[in-house]
């Protein structure tokens, strides 16, 4: 297995001159919650193209690369907002792009990535969580971009840290969604170099928390988990690879309930009138439930693609 | 007739406010192709959410020490309250808002929660209180939501940062109220640059900068609109000649084409506009790229009731 490090500061710096331009300078805003256990604020990455982080990730991985290596394009595993953020950038620079899917991927996201002018494959599940570990499949070529583990992708994803640090530099905690870990590890590479007194926690929802479970077992362990609504985190196992790096550079894993998360997309659509996804929503609901303690909290709202039905229910005080 | 305040004023006001309001950023509109050229200036991101805090804390921050010590009041359906209640216990002061009895209960609770004083009147009552000046016979500062001067400078801090962050643009998209926001911001950009056109945009249901453009005068309208945050019936007799020589133009908005605004901005920039806070780009979407160029469209609020929403979000699902 590849050892990963974290992600040295110099190559964050040089990945938010590169995509300056590409992605949104994303503001930082208090959530208008006058009776919270601390004074937290969101990172709206939900206001990015394609409605989440990724682009900083694909977009880096895409500009990092030679010429000779996009000569014939690029190509990602995701079922969700990677291979959008991949896509979109690709179609702006007018490279081809293809995506690799698990075969039970939902129609709506299937037709969101066509849109942008990606190919399609789709292939069993087991197989496409293999991409992941071999980072090849039959068939595909081109620049393979990792949705979490490439260097170069958390180094974009690292630009969230560096904007956080200069809109709150007093900043006390800070929780990201943990789903292969790259956001996460990407955005606490910047904060451990420049601030260690920082906390960085990531945050699981409690029907699918494998981080929690293994930072406990001291070693990645599998756990029972159940599908929901909150699909963009959450499988039952941590990446190996990622694991050792997480460990080293997260305070923990914030487990959430779904309740909260239900309560959290809530209370920003009529507080602050932004739309999360159950993944985005995560830390607010555990910033909110006291689980990342008092002092000033940025919680970091990875995205705001959910569907219509689903956001209707929860605007209604329903569970999706 | 109200004077258009110099650029000196308006810088001089955005220093005061600086550290106060947030810099709001301008984002693509994602919802037409990649050169549709929109970009919102998204103010329910703005501290306490509207961008009324920029004019009602100029304005109290611009009281003398006494005027202070009488405590503030205003005339308001929610969103300045607010702002005013915020503004006054940074002051350490007590503000009094007239708030009409229909208005939302959490708009009612924000203003309690931030220690302001609701007074809750039937809403005709509200607008006699203001056409017939009757905070005069109060002891209150009275900071007049649409026609103070401080108010009208301190919106206009809005315009320059949208120049500072869109030098290029051509046209800006301004819902209009009582008119503070349209003419605060309109004066602060053509202040820095005469040539950019500024839109006024009004819902078809409530006329009444449009007909008072074509009458030559303000007259009363009635106002038939889900735009609640715009649902003024008369723009005042001072605030209209400063209105009809700064504009570019009037443009209305059906109702149809405000709920696919709020839908779009919905889906594709995953932020809820309150019906008044789409009726920018509803308009922007209705004028030809080749007509408007480069355009900045303010979202103003999202104050919108969860049913209105779903409602509007159910509407989809049968289309």
């Amino acid at each position: 297995m590849k050892t990963l490090e974290p992600i040295p500061l110099e190559q964050i710096r040089a990945a938010k001159k590169r995509i300056a331009g590409n992605v949104l300078r994303s503001p930082l805003i208090r959530l208008s919650v006058s009776d919270a256990p601390a004074e937290i604020f969101l990172k709206l990455e939900n206001l990015q193209p394609i409605g989440s982080f990724k682009l900083r990730g694909a977009a880096n991985a895409i500009l990092s690369a030679s010429d000779k290596e996009l000569e014939r394009g690029v190509w990602t595993a995701s079922a969700g907002n990677m291979a959008q953020g991949v896509a979109w950038y690709a179609r702006q620079l007018g490279l081809g792009c293809s995506v690799v899917v698990p075969e039970n991927a939902p129609d709506t996201k299937l037709t969101a990535i066509k849109r942008l002018g990606a190919g399609i494959t789709k292939v069993p599940r087991k197989d496409w969580l293999n991409i992941y570990k071999t980072h090849a499949h039959e068939g595909m070529e081109g620049l393979f971009i990792h949705a979490f583990s490439d260097p170069d992708v958390m180094a974009g994803n690292g630009t969230i840290g560096l904007e956080i640090l200069e809109d709150l530099p007093d900043v006390n905690s800070v929780v990201i969604p943990y789903g292969g870990g790259g956001l996460s590890c990407g955005v606490a590479s910047t904060l451990r170099a420049l601030n260690p007194k920082i906390k960085v926690y990531a945050c699981e929802v409690e029907t699918a928390a494998p981080l929690a479970a293994s930072l406990n077992a001291g070693e990645p362990v599998e756990i029972n988990h159940t599908p929901s609504f909150v699909d963009g985190i959450g499988v039952h196992f941590v990446f190996p690879e990622m694991f050792s790096l997480a460990r080293q550079l997260l305070d923990g894993s914030l487990v959430t309930s779904l309740d909260g998360i239900v309560s959290a997309i809530k209370i920003m659509a009529e507080r602050n009138h932004v739309i999360a996804e159950g993944a985005g929503a995560a830390p607010v609901a555990a910033a909110l439930a006291g689980l990342a303690g008092a002092g000033k909290i940025v919680c970091v709202v990875s995205g705001g693609n959910i569907d219509a039905e689903k956001l209707a229910k929860i605007l209604g005080g329903d569970m999706p | 007739m109200i004077e258009r305040p110099s650029l000196n004023e308006f810088k001089a006001a955005a220093n005061n406010l600086e550290s106060i309001i947030v810099h709001t950023p301008l984002i693509p509109y994602r919802g037409g192709d990649n050169d549709a050229k929109i970009l919102l200036k998204p103010e329910i991101l703005q501290a306490v959410n509207s961008f009324k805090l920029r004019g009602v804390f100029n304005a109290v921050a611009s009281l003398s020490a006494e005027e202070k010590s009488k405590g503030v009041s205003t005339v308001s359906a929610g969103n300045t309250a607010q702002a005013l209640a915020w503004s006054a216990r940074y002051f350490g002061i007590s503000a009094r808002s007239i708030m009409p009895d229909t208005a939302p209960l959490p708009k009612i609770e924000a203003v309690k929660a931030y220690g302001g004083i609701p007074v809750l009147i039937p809403i005709s009552e509200v607008f006699r209180f203001l056409q017939e000046h009757l905070w005069e016979q109060e002891p209150y500062s009275f900071i007049h939501p649409w026609t103070n001067g401080q108010v009208l400078i301190g919106h206009g801090s809005l315009g320059l940062e949208i120049m500072d962050d869109a030098p290029d643009v051509d046209t800006v998209f301004i819902p209009v109220g009582g008119g503070g926001l349209l003419g605060g911001v309109g004066s602060a950009i053509k202040a820095v640059n005469p040539s950019v056109r500024i839109y006024a945009v009004e819902p078809e249901g409530c006329p009444s900068l449009r007909s008072a453009v074509d009458h030559g005068q303000p007259i009363t309208v009635e106002c038939k609109t889900i735009c609640d945050g715009v649902a003024v019936p008369y723009i005042t007799d001072e605030m209209f000649p400063f209105l009809n020589e700064l504009i570019d133009d009037v443009l209305l908005v059906s109702e149809r084409a405000v709920r696919a605004a709020i839908r779009s901005i919905l889906w594709h920039n995953k932020m809820l506009a309150e019906p008044a806070g789409a009726l920018a780009l509803a308009a922007a979407l209705q004028v030809p790229l080749t007509h408007r160029g480069k355009s900045v469209c303010l979202v103003t609020g999202g104050s919108i009731s969860s049913e209105l929403m779903m409602e509007i979000l159910q509407e989809e699902r049968g289309q």
